[in-house]
């Protein structure tokens, strides 16, 4: 059989996992920006397949500090300094927002966020508890 | 600057130990709850109801936690920034050692304060704000709502928070 048949893209597809890159918007000074399953449809698109994500990493161009709080908890968040990326995976959320923790407002497109759900196990998909409910 | 009930989304998180938001277990609108700025509603007959059956089961450590997403900005006094929240949330104990169930009301004195008033700061509209956690004690579970022996009162819910606002 041919390594990657096309008859199983959708399977070798689920295997991979999934990955999203946002950028984003300008933030007020102490600010936060929410992305959950009623407003962002990259989450709305996670979720559908994966039921979760696993994955986070800030790309923090910008001069102001931020903070990402996986699923708004403050407890959980990631501090990325200006010009700072932070990384966490293993872990696990279905949401989360970025606080802007400077003193100016950020610059639209400097502060990037890439998440998503990395290599699922291959006998795992779906993965965390997706469901089909439709 | 005075106080006013705000008006928005109401929402209770069942989450785990790890703060990992397990399910949403209700999502009503203020105007589900009645009340005006001071005067939470009492009279339980015109309050809603939370069906026992709709609940998951609440673990040892695990949280209630209360969150909230107000119709419009909310911009908080810039001296004596101050929450009143008014709480009457009903649940079942399960003491796991004993064995016993109990009936329980809970009320904005058990929970925990997460996001603490702030002077001059802006609570925005569409943005979900973490009010209030409570945290189960040990040899415990517990499920939302209470048995039904009289429709018309038991199981009564509500969620009033009324802020001081600039």
């Amino acid at each position: 059989m041919a390594p990657n048949p096309i008859s199983r893209v959708r399977d070798k597809s689920a295997t991979v996992g999934f990955q999203r890159r946002l950028e984003v918007p300008a933030i007020a000074a102490g600010a936060e920006l929410q992305y959950d399953v009623d407003t962002s449809p990259d989450i709305q698109a996670l979720l559908r397949r994966f039921g979760s994500a696993n994955y986070l990493q800030v790309v923090n161009l910008d001069a102001e500090p931020v903070e990402v709080r996986p699923d708004f908890v403050r407890g959980r968040a990631l501090y990325a300094p200006g010009g700072s990326v932070v990384v966490e995976d293993d872990t696990m959320f279905q949401s989360f927002s970025v606080v802007n923790l400077g003193n100016a407002t950020t610059t639209a497109g400097r502060v990037k966020i890439i998440f998503g759900a990395v290599r699922p196990g291959a006998k795992s998909a779906p993965i965390d508890g997706a469901r089909r409910w439709y | 600057m005075a106080n006013a009930k705000l008006n928005g989304m109401w929402r209770l998180i069942h989450m785990d130990a790890n703060d990992i938001p397990l399910s949403v277990i209700l999502e009503k609108h203020s105007s589900e709850f009645l009340g005006t700025t001071g005067t939470p509603e009492t009279d339980a007959q015109k309050l809603p109801k939370f069906k026992r059956y709709e609940s998951p089961i609440l673990n040892e450590d695990e949280k209630l936690v209360i969150a909230f997403k107000p119709d419009s900005d909310a911009v908080q006094a810039s001296s004596s920034p101050a929450f009143v929240r008014s709480y009457r949330i009903p649940v079942t104990y399960n003491n796991l050692r004993s064995g016993h169930t109990f009936e329980k009301t809970l009320i904005d004195g058990d929970f925990s304060v997460i996001e603490t008033p702030t002077a001059s700061k802006t609570l925005v509209a569409g943005q979900w704000v973490y009010l209030s956690e409570y945290t189960l004690p040990a040899q415990s579970q517990m499920v939302l709502g209470h048995g039904l022996q009289d429709v018309r009162v038991d199981s009564a819910i509500r969620m009033q928070l009324d802020v001081n606002l600039a």
